[in-house]
């Protein structure tokens, strides 16, 4: 803990919180990310009652109040829903410019959140202009995976 | 202005870590498990409220991830967050829902992952005030050792005393499936057992468990139509202490404590707490914490919480057996934890308690604590409407 | 039996109050116990609607409650808007259990990362590691909407405008100077496609509210203002999983609350509004969802002026969360302006004849819950 005076006579206590977590990511879940490690794959899990493949893969559907009984495998590339570029630093977040975007992936019933990359960010706004929402999108997986969602480098423009 | 009972709970089974089921799925578990009690579907529950302590999962606000899982999926959900009183605060918050004559139904889902975090007691230090108490690197076992010495100096208790309470809440725990830790321990084993925080030993304290808890509240009308033995919501009370343990030196919160429990039978028309509770569901996460409670709710004279539990009184078969689940210090999911009592004691009215049930249960009591020993919660059950 | 207001209280937004934040609660009590002519001892419950982590802290309401002067009251604490806290407040009467309440939200943004600790919010096995936060769903919510529905950058800009405008006259908010469309449209990004003065600022602030039961009110309040309707919902957390044009949660909820409230015709019914325009397009959406027009057409509201201080349905006189933000106040003090406005308290920001108004609030990543509050006097 560091303390400092400030201009005005008033004290700031500075506090970092420094608290390590460890999350077991249960049976689906694992599932899940053991086929982005082991085999690039992305698997959703299918509702019996709405019948909807879910991505992220997920035990229970929501809306059904149901547990999802089958593995769907999904394509690793869809359209683009809808996305947002980060222009600012923030503080513990990537350094901008970044794109954040939904995709839906073919064969699934709901999108996938994710990087983009492969467009020419020096102008940000015409960038965003020129990403239309309906771009056709391939995952970039990348070399070393270790089961995590950012086995998956980026997504990217196909063309 | 509608009566409301208790008419259905659920709960998962509490253990170190849940490695195969992720925060959602516990969610749902014991939301499914509590409308299975009921013979209910989702469809009949009108509104939820949610209990989760911030950041024991390692997801802020991590009600809103799970509380789809939980079947609040388009329906009208109220997140509740009273530290470790959360559970029964959410249990409350149910239960005036149903009484506002707002909704018929309301499911209460408490749910947490204390496996999570590495060290839970670094967390429990960012309760703490930033510019006075949080350097000392006090935790949640200040809190009942702190309390433990000053009942020691100034009413002469002992360590053998507490470690009764140990002793009987491992011997209670062991007919409660549902229970986390589930062996028995002697006397000795709690003296012998490492120093956490003088004067308290490990088995003087609670574990930190996985799991999750739903109960469900109903109105009066459809209560009646659900089940021939609801457990009535006959008085529930929280009340707020001051968050400085300077600010109370003398054991303590036990003021507090008994201010609220004399609210609780005044409410619900209890002239002598021993005779007129049958069973009590308490938050005890430290065994010299029910020395304490025990004065303050008037099940005994001031100081003489130690000389109850030698007695009996308080053990299965006594005149009122304290936590018949083995309570805290076999199961401590924090944010569910408060909410457990609630369900258990709705199990010990109900007459759903198995192994671990009480005979002819009309009154059971339930109470949740949070903050800096700040947050006292209690709820009065009763197999007949007040 | 009816719950009515006969309390609100207020501090001023701004950047940083540079005090120690559980003192910020005293004053809020005290400013919303003072309106009410009440003393503490008469106030039987205190229900807190505060985030953690926000300042810092686990579980804050140990120092707030203490401070609004929760001792040896009961309390409750709502890990969400205020908004919903009142919600929880008014049920709390409504059962019989308690003849007042204190509504309680401590609204201080400047002691963390903001953007940072909604990171914090998602799921770690999905989202947290993609370097999400709030603004940026803000932005890829805003993006959809705009294009399923062609509004424009400048119809976006009129509502940062008209809120602006109107904040200049409300001496509690934040931000309180007027901006042009032109200014709007070449404000610096924030989260593409939206500009810095397009969204909300961060704001340290927060309000206070007195309810009390009727029979209570009717002793010491001559003029009360009613709760008559109040509506929340939940869908789902998965950004994945639905169609972010649509504020469906608000819908839910404005239809829960119009029952209540009997309101058949938003439009006609409702005199003054007061949203949770987290940004412009947030603004917009929400008069879908809450039924001012049809689908899609906020755009032309907009254009029409139907939304200014002087229209039909005068939208945000106080300048809305554009112009303050105390985090987790923000949607209680969407009340606290309705309440004033009624009570034709609202000083230079005042409308004409307002019986009606409606609050309303958001919370969560794509609006994943809200809460409409509707107060009649």
């Amino acid at each position: 803990m560091a303390t400092k005076d400030n201009k005005d006579e008033y004290i700031i206590v500075e506090q970092t919180w420094n608290v390590p977590f460890r999350h077991y990511a249960g049976e689906i879940t694992s599932r899940y990310l053991k086929e982005f490690r082991d085999n690039k794959k992305i698997m959703g899990r299918r509702c019996p009652k709405c019948k909807r493949v879910l991505i992220p893969a997920r035990k229970n559907c929501e809306r059904c109040f149901t547990e999802t009984d089958e593995w769907i495998e999904v394509n690793d590339e869809g359209k683009l829903v809808t996305f947002s570029i980060n222009c600012i630093k923030y503080v513990g977040m990537p350094d901008p410019p970044y794109i954040m975007g939904l995709i839906r992936l073919d064969g699934a019933d709901t999108d996938i959140l994710h990087y983009i990359k492969g467009i020419d960010l020096s102008d940000v706004d015409k960038a965003g202009r020129e990403l239309k929402i309906g771009t056709r999108m391939k995952a970039v997986w990348k070399e070393v995976r270790v089961g995590n969602v950012t086995d998956i480098d980026y997504f990217m423009p196909t063309v | 202005m509608k009566r409301a009972a208790i008419v259905g709970v659920g709960q998962t089974k509490f253990v170190s870590r849940h490695r195969d089921l992720i925060h959602p799925e516990l969610t749902f578990e014991a939301s499914r498990a509590a409308l299975e009690d009921a013979k209910l579907s989702i469809d009949n529950v009108d509104a939820l409220t949610m209990g989760v302590m911030d950041p024991f999962d390692g997801v802020d606000c991590c009600d809103r991830w799970i509380c789809g899982a939980a079947g609040g999926y388009n329906k009208p959900v109220i997140r509740i967050n009273t530290a470790g009183a959360t559970g029964m605060s959410a249990a409350i918050a149910a239960y005036e829902q149903v009484a506002s004559g707002m909704f018929e139904i309301v499911m209460a889902v408490s749910e947490q992952r204390v496996s999570e975090p590495v060290d839970a007691q670094s967390l429990l230090n960012t309760c703490t005030c930033p510019y006075h108490e949080r350097a000392m690197g006090g935790s949640a076992i200040s809190l009942g050792a702190v309390p433990a010495t000053r009942h020691m100096y100034k009413y002469g208790s002992t360590h053998e005393q507490r470690a009764l309470s140990a002793v009987k809440a491992h011997k209670h725990g062991m007919n409660n499936p549902y229970a986390h830790l589930r062996f028995e321990v002697t006397v000795q084993d709690v003296l012998n057992s490492m120093i956490v925080e003088w004067p308290l030993r490990l088995l003087d304290c609670c574990p930190r468990s996985d799991g999750a808890v739903a109960v469900i509240f109903a109105s009066e009308d459809v209560a009646k139509t659900i089940t021939d033995r609801p457990a009535w919501v006959n008085g529930a009370v929280s009340i707020a202490d001051g968050p400085f343990f300077g600010d109370r030196p003398d054991v303590s919160y036990r003021a507090a404590l008994a201010v609220a429990a004399r609210r609780l039978y005044q409410k619900c028309g209890i002239k002598n707490p021993l005779k007129d509770i049958d069973v009590a569901e308490l938050y005890i996460p430290f065994t010299s914490l029910e020395l304490i409670q025990t004065e303050a709710y008037g099940f005994c004279d001031e100081g003489k919480g130690g000389e109850l539990l030698e007695e009996g009184t308080t053990w299965m078969g006594g005149e009122l057996p304290i936590n018949p689940s083995g309570g805290v210090l076999c199961t401590n999911c924090i944010g569910a934890t408060a909410e457990l009592r609630v369900a258990e004691a709705a199990l010990q009215v109900m007459g759903k308690g198995g192994l671990r049930q009480v005979p002819n249960v009309e009154t059971a009591l339930a109470s949740g604590l949070g903050g800096m020993l700040q947050f006292h919660t209690l709820m009065m059950l009763g197999s007949e409407p007040r | 039996m009816r719950v009515a207001v006969i309390g609100v209280g207020q501090i001023p937004a701004e950047t940083c109050k540079r005090d120690v934040f559980s003192d910020q609660s005293a004053l809020i009590s005290k400013a919303a116990l003072a309106d009410a002519a009440l003393d503490i001892g008469q106030i039987n419950n205190v229900v807190a609607g505060e985030y953690d982590l926000v300042t810092g802290r686990t579980a804050e309401h140990m120092y707030t409650i203490p401070s609004a002067g929760g001792y040896l009251k009961d309390e409750i604490r709502i890990n969400d808007d205020g908004l919903f806290a009142l919600a929880q407040a008014y049920m709390g009467i409504m059962a019989g259990e308690f003849e007042t309440t204190l509504v309680l939200s401590t609204g201080i943004s400047s002691e963390g990362p903001q953007e940072l600790i909604t990171n914090m919010r998602l799921a770690p096995f999905y989202h947290r590691q993609l370097g999400l936060h709030e603004k940026l769903a803000n932005g890829m919510q805003a993006l959809q909407y705009r294009e399923r529905y062609g509004v424009t950058m400048k119809q976006s800009a009129k509502v940062a405008v008209k809120n602006r405008k109107n904040a200049v006259r409300n001496g509690y908010a934040h931000l309180q100077q007027e901006v042009t469309e032109e200014e709007v449209m070449k404000s610096e990004f924030d989260c593409w496609p939206l500009r810095v003065l397009e969204r909300a600022p961060w704001s340290d602030g927060g309000c206070a509210v007195v309810l009390a039961s009727e029979s209570f009110a009717r002793r010491v309040c001559l003029h009360p203002v009613w709760i008559t309707g109040l509506g929340w919902s939940n869908e789902t957390y998965y950004l994945e999983d639905k169609d972010l044009t649509h504020l469906t949660a608000t819908k839910h909820a404005a239809q829960r609350a119009y029952k209540m409230a009997g309101i058949n015709n938003a439009v006609k019914d409702i005199d003054v509004a007061e949203i949770y325009d987290v940004t412009t397009y947030h603004e917009l959406m929400a008069y879908e969802a809450l039924g001012f027009c049809k689908e899609g057409e906020a755009g032309h509201l907009i254009d029409e002026g139907f939304t200014q201080m002087n229209g039909d349905l005068p939208v945000n006189p106080s300048g809305g969360v554009l112009s303050s933000n105390p985090l987790s106040a923000s949607g209680l003090s969407r009340f606290v302006e309705c309440v004033l406005q009624l009570r034709e308290q609202a000083q230079d920001h005042q409308i004409k004849n307002a019986c009606t108004g409606l609050a309303h609030c958001i919370t969560g990543y794509g609006a994943q819950r809200s809460c409409v509050a509707i107060v009649r006097r």
